[in-house]
């Protein structure tokens, strides 16, 4: 099925195509990018995760979106006035402005979504770690991922502890900002205790061993990602050349 | 005679202590030797561990007078890059003894393999057999961050032991364990005594040094008080001075002699124990009877 | 002993990059418990300030780039803003170099500094990537200097200057009272952690 030869592409390949849509909005208008949006819900449908790549667009970027063009609407400066009540007016100006300035971030935020929904981080960084990326910062990425959700499950206990501890944490802004210390500070001098020991850890593992290290985790690189790399990035330049050609004459 | 590891007058000093923790410390260890460091709680022996897996100085700083040597070549001619091939260190602590970038043990033991350079299918190959060793295969597809410190512990060890080195240093490994699981681990290390790896052991349960290591070097207040083979130091009251517990046997036959029980010596194991006295039983019980 | 050289590479230690990690788990639970105790403030760059006043500017920048790439996987709004972030941990670090940490009335000039730096580089992308809108309640007030007749620049640099103020001052005291807990025994492990521990006995 082709889906699951889609699904298999290296994160590198991926990343490439975002980046590529997401620079080409900056040289069009806004029905071209909003066709762009288009696109990329076909690739979620693709990767069957329409509704949940949707859901999270809602989530991020609709509120923003929604509020821009509401301050847009009302305060940009423009003399073509769509709809007016007392003082308030909405302006054709605005409107366009905020349409322009979302359906880029649409594209934008959009692919970045989609790229993390259909990439797990650790590929990502094997593959930067195959074209060069140092070990030691491919290990800072990887042990992030691990240590929020157990910092974060320590935090939760901490702050359920304190609760029934009788700290308060709803009630007035003073004694909410006072709750704020207790649950983030002893979490903060413990992780940061433990640096140390994590240091010898990994020296210990031979992390700095004068060896070559070979990694279990190796993301695939096919033909097909070299030339579809290739592909977008010839696509990209050809379209900027055609539209800066247009806009010059 | 060659010692594969020798400690001469080591002084040293963490950079923001205020007196030297390890004072003009001396001694060697042959190669195969299972070396018990024993002594109460902050007299060094932590410390000591560090420097001979080059920790100190190269990791904590500060500054080392004396020398310590491994196969001939000083650790501060060494990189700890280059020591982690011929040093393996558990520490004391399981829970910050993670990678932190490994989703399941078996991961976990497989990483310091990646570093070492290892072929992925030898690499998987030793982490099966390592995993059986130390009895944790029934954990591997846990994440590391949910286990106990029971099963870190294990999982530590199995993470150094599955890269081979030669020497072992290995800091109060059972400190998490009930006995059954002291038991066991004192095992694995038996066996990698047998497999001609040199260990260097830090551990309070005297009853299982006793029955295991070869050479016992007592350090109290970073200086070495003791320094000598199993039952020499094991049967020496001396040690009862600084604050270290001699093997229960040991006590005893001690007790008996100061009761006038003349024993030909004194045990240190449960089986030396059962030899002495029924050898004491045979030739003077009669009289009591 | 170290005199006042610094590197690059002298700030990048093991230890620092460890404490990288912690650092933007501190960014993201800080901003995740301001907002559960529904705190006006994000408190979202507590770890990179720290990690900047004890490892130099370089290893701040770099934790500040990080946290936000690591939000933007499930925000990408807050992709834009690593240059923010970065920047308060390269100024927090330079900062701390010129031992701007040391003091309380040098702590509350820090502060400001850092509150000015934020807004100013965030302002620019607020209001031309995202129409002067942010997620957070602060899009009220732009409106309400909008409404007063201001540009939208300026009226997201008023709103960012009043909210990065506080914001940056009260982190700033926040990690100082996490500093002075913590002992000199690790302090002394980070290249800048030495200017923190010799007024201590
Ligand atoms: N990193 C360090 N910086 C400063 N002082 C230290 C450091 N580590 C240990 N010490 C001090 O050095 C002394 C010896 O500590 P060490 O940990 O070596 O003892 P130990 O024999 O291993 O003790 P335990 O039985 O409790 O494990 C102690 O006084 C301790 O406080
Ligand atoms: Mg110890």
């Amino acid at each position: 099925m082709a889906g699951d030869n889609i699904l298999k592409l290296n994160p590198l390949t991926k990343i490439t195509f975002a980046i590529c849509l997401s620079i080409s909005v900056f040289f069009a208008d806004y029905p071209y990018a909003l066709g762009c949006f288009i696109v990329l819900c076909f690739i979620a449908g693709f990767y069957r995760i329409l509704k949940d790549y949707l859901i999270m667009l809602l989530k991020t970027l609709f509120i923003i979106i929604i509020f821009m063009f509401i301050l847009q609407a009302l305060f940009y400066p423009g003399h073509e006035i769509v709809w007016q009540w007392k003082f308030i007016s909405i302006k054709q100006e605005g409107l366009m402005y905020a349409l322009s300035l979302s359906s880029k971030i649409l594209v934008i935020g959009g692919s970045i979504l989609l790229f993390f929904k259909t990439t797990h981080v650790k590929d990502l960084v094997s593959s930067l770690e195959q074209v060069g990326l140092s070990p030691a910062f491919a290990y800072v990425i990887l042990s992030t991922l691990q240590i929020i959700p157990q910092m974060e499950k320590r935090s939760r206990q901490i702050m359920d502890a304190q609760r029934s501890r009788g700290v308060e944490t709803e009630g007035n802004l003073l004694s909410r900002a006072k709750a704020f210390i207790p649950s983030l500070g002893p979490l903060i001098l413990s992780s940061i205790v433990g640096t140390e020991e994590r240091a010898i850890t990994l020296e210990a593992r031979a992390f700095s061993a004068p060896v070559k290290k070979v990694r279990a985790h190796v993301v695939k690189e096919t033909p097909t990602d070299k030339w579809l790399r290739i592909l977008f990035i010839s696509l990209l330049i050809l379209f900027m050349i055609w539209r800066v050609v247009l806009w010059i004459i | 005679m060659d010692y594969l590891i020798e400690i001469q007058q080591v002084t040293y000093q963490y950079p923001t202590g205020e007196k030297p923790v390890l004072q003009d410390v001396s001694f060697q260890i042959k190669k195969g030797e299972f070396c018990a460091i024993i002594g109460p709680n902050g007299s060094g022996k932590t410390t000591l561990c560090n420097a001979i897996r080059g920790f100190i100085p190269h990791f904590y700083k500060g500054e080392l007078h004396g020398d310590v040597r491994i196969n001939g070549k000083s650790i501060k001619d060494q990189t700890v890059g280059e020591l982690s091939l011929q040093v393996g260190f558990v520490f004391q602590n399981p829970f910050s003894q993670i990678s932190g970038v490994s989703e399941t043990v078996f991961e976990e033991i497989r990483f310091g393999l990646e570093n070492l350079g290892i072929d992925t299918v030898v690499a998987e190959k030793r982490v099966d057999e390592v995993m059986k060793l130390t009895k944790i295969t029934h954990l591997q597809d846990r994440n590391p961050f949910e286990l106990s410190g029971g099963q870190l512990q294990r999982v530590a060890l199995a993470s150094i032991i599955v890269m081979e080195p030669d020497i072992l240093v290995i800091d109060e490994p059972t400190s998490q364990l009930d006995p059954e699981g002291t038991e066991e681990v004192f095992e694995i290390i038996r066996l990698m005594k047998e497999k001609q790896k040199t260990i260097i052991l830090v551990e309070h349960k005297m009853e299982l040094i006793a029955e295991y290591a070869d050479h016992i070097i007592l350090i109290d207040d970073g200086k070495v008080i003791l320094n000598g083979n199993n039952e020499e130091i094991l049967t020496n009251e001396k040690v009862l001075e600084h604050n270290t517990l001699l093997p229960q046997y040991a006590m005893l036959g001690l007790e008996l002699r100061k009761h006038g029980v003349n024993l030909d010596r004194i045990p240190v194991t449960e089986k030396q124990a059962k030899e002495e006295l029924t050898k004491w039983f045979a030739q003077e019980g009669q009289i009591y009877v | 002993m170290e005199g006042n050289k610094y590197s690059i590479k002298a700030d990048f230690t093991l230890m620092a990059m460890m404490l990288i990690p912690i650092a933007i788990a501190i960014n993201i639970l800080g901003g995740q418990i301001a907002a559960a105790l529904k705190l006006p403030i994000y408190v979202d760059t507590i770890g990179t300030l720290l990690i900047a006043i004890l490892a130099g500017p370089w290893v701040g920048a770099l934790t500040g780039l990080l946290s936000n790439l690591i939000n933007g996987i499930f925000d990408p709004v807050f992709i834009p803003y690593a240059m923010v972030s970065i920047a308060v941990g390269l100024v927090a670090g330079y900062l701390s170099r010129a031992k701007m940490f040391n003091s309380i009335g040098k702590m509350i000039i820090s502060g400001i500094i850092l509150g000015l730096t934020a807004a100013i580089i965030s302002s620019p992308i607020t209001a031309f990537m995202f129409g002067g809108v942010t997620g957070s309640g602060s899009t009220l007030i732009t409106g309400v200097f909008l409404a007063a007749g201001q540009s939208l620049l300026k009226s997201v640099i008023t709103t960012s200057i009043i909210t990065d103020l506080a914001d940056k001052i009260i982190s700033i005291a926040f990690c100082f009272f996490i500093i002075k807990s913590i002992s000199i025994r690790y302090l002394s492990k980070f290249s800048l952690g030495t200017h923190f521990t010799k007024k201590r006995a």
